[in-house]
């Protein structure tokens, strides 16, 4: 019993003297997922000594801290954990991080006024693609600095980017980075919920069927980024590969799991052609509740000549054995297929506000090349005749073709 | 590692019922909470009844616990074994009493929450009348998290009959669910 009281006692004094550190969140939250190896075990039946392996601190330090919240971030592989700047009245620097307080968009303060948008912009394109980014010349800002909000494409890279940039400095000045959900649109609030929903749903295999989701035919882009299917944390070792500040593209390693599971809710609605294998794709499955149009929450699809180049690797072990002609007609059902599924969600791709080049809405196959692209069209154009007379025939070689293309980005 | 992660969460749990320090409380429920935000724990969260500690906390006097508790369901209530308990334990009441809250945090939460337990059972006490008069007045804050928030759940949770029902009461009316303290 005086054991326990102790204990008790120790703990109390912990939770007392101990202050959010914003320099300890980000380092334990970069250690998210290396943490998993370190396991505390027995917080609190050896609070004098630590078990040998743990963390490396001294017995008279406040090992191991169960409590911090640095600590907590050691057991999630998601979701933002870092405690942010802001704390309830009563105890500040507290925060229960919750959907509604993430957002695409970030805002960053204490940006030295320097003229240095375009390295700031820079920089955080690394974690992801941006869709927009202005200064806030009316929010307050402290002497001598400047703030900003940018807009991420997804949610996933907008997490990313605070956690790596808060606290971060930059030309000398310390950035502070939030999230800003009072600028988004209603619509952009709806996606953010179906977005974690669906998130939901495929971390628990489990269906919801109550509410009536219109479902867009699957983008390709899924292909690749279903093979990313691992803890966000890991994901920093793909963003540098293909960032792009013009950002268009999403880098497949951020634009992936965790927000993007279409989940097995998509199955009732899915066609015949698509079974749980097809479900199982992650990312741009718009998905939009009954009374309202979908729009596509991944329509922030990358453009047609990266959807191409994204397309052949999962097409690899099958254009051997296939005809060309085939994956068009395919790529042609499926669109075929989606368009069923939606109401106005394919075209709605067509209103994000991206910043770069403008995607052309045709040709959809895009090979980098006029004469090919020119090729391509009368290609194509011919095949739809084709198609139309033999489109039994066709099918079924297609259907099957399906599901193999499916398992191997799974397995990828 | 997946029996140091329950012992873990048992830890903070035991510690949440055996302090008496306000402040450690908030912290630990805190904690929890954000545990609540990754599917991964839900197993032990349930095993440990952190539902019911969340829903128990919800008619606390301490702002900053109800804060927590309701962030917490916000988080955990889309899963359907959640979804089921919450509902099952009357969950819904206690949420909806959330709206009334001068915490913007916790009106922000409780209208998620309502709108992720909405199911063809629970639809009609989640969107019951008060509720969808609370939402529409919501929906003309300036607050824009809030006012976006009521807006979906207007427009994906509610029947045109619902909203005009609910239309007609406020205007008979000016007694209402007050509005969150910025």
């Amino acid at each position: 019993m005086a054991g326990v009281r102790k204990e008790r006692l120790k703990l109390e004094k912990i939770f007392k003297i101990m202050k959010p550190n914003p320099h300890l969140f980000p380092a334990s939250c970069q250690g998210a997922v290396e943490s998993n190896k370190v396991f505390p075990t027995h917080f609190f039946s050896r609070l004098s000594t630590p078990p040998p392996g743990s963390l490396s601190c001294s017995s008279s330090d406040l090992w191991p801290r169960p409590f911090t919240s640095s600590v907590a971030l050691l057991w999630t592989c998601s979701g933002p954990q870092c405690l942010g700047e802001r704390g309830s009245e009563l105890s500040p620097g507290l925060e229960v991080y919750t959907i509604n307080l993430e957002s695409r968009y970030v805002l960053i303060q204490g940006v030295p006024a320097l003229g240095v948008m375009k390295e700031l912009v820079e920089q955080f394109a690394l974690y992801g693609a941006i869709e927009e980014y202005h200064a806030l010349d009316e929010y307050p800002a402290e002497q001598f600095t400047e703030v900003y909000l940018i807009k991420f494409k997804k949610l996933q890279c907008a997490r990313v980017a605070k956690k790596k940039m808060d606290e971060r400095s930059f030309f000398g000045s310390l950035l502070h980075v939030c999230y800003a959900p009072e600028f988004e649109t209603v619509q952009e609030t709806r996606e953010k919920l179906q977005d974690r929903r669906k998130y939901i749903a495929k971390a628990t295999n489990q269906r919801d069927c109550f509410v009536l989701k219109k479902i867009e035919g699957p983008k390709k882009t899924a292909s690749k980024n279903s093979e990313q299917d691992c803890p966000w944390s890991t994901s920093g070792s793909h963003v540098a590969r293909n960032w792009d500040p013009s950002c268009f593209t999403s880098s497949p390693g951020v634009s992936h799991n965790i927000a993007y599971p279409s989940g097995n809710q998509n199955q009732s609605l899915l066609s015949p052609y698509y079974d749980n294998n097809c479900a199982e794709i992650p990312g741009y499955f718009g998905e939009n509740t009954s009374l309202t149009p979908s729009v596509h929450p991944g329509g922030h699809a990358p453009p047609a000549s990266l959807m191409q180049q994204r397309m052949v690797p999962a097409y690899n072990g099958i254009d051997r054995f296939l005809p060309r002609t085939t994956h068009l007609q395919e790529r042609k059902r499926k669109r075929e297929e989606g368009n069923k599924f939606s109401l106005i969600g394919t075209s709605e791709d067509n209103t994000e506000v991206v910043i770069g080049p403008q995607l052309p809405e045709i040709p959809k196959v895009d090979m980098d090349d006029e004469s090919l692209n020119t090729s391509a069209t009368l290609i194509r154009n011919k095949l739809k005749e084709v198609a139309d007379s033999v489109s039994t025939s066709v099918e079924k070689p297609e259907s099957s073709s399906a599901k193999p293309l499916v398992k191997q980005r799974r397995r990828i | 590692m997946e029996l140091g992660r329950l012992e873990y969460l048992q830890a903070l749990v035991t510690e949440f019922q055996v302090t008496d320090s306000t402040e450690a409380k908030e912290q630990v429920l805190a904690n929890l909470a954000n545990f609540a935000y990754d599917p991964s724990n839900y197993e032990y969260l349930r095993q440990l009844q952190v539902l019911d500690l969340f829903l128990d906390m919800l008619s606390e006097d301490n702002e900053s616990l109800v804060e927590f508790a309701m962030g917490g369901l916000c988080n955990l209530c889309l899963d359907k074994t959640n979804k089921e308990y919450i509902l099952e334990a009357n969950g819904v009441e206690p949420i909806i009493n959330c709206l009334s809250s001068s915490n913007e945090e916790t009106v922000v939460s409780a209208v998620t929450t309502l709108m992720f337990l909405t199911t063809p059972r629970s639809r009609a006490q989640t969107t019951a009348l008060p509720v969808v008069e609370c939402m529409l007045r919501f929906s003309l804050s300036a607050n824009k998290r809030l006012s976006n928030l009521a807006s979906i759940f207007l427009q994906d949770y509610c029947s045109p009959p619902q909203l005009e029902e609910a239309r007609n009461l406020s205007k008979h009316t000016a007694v209402g669910i007050p509005l969150p303290k910025d």
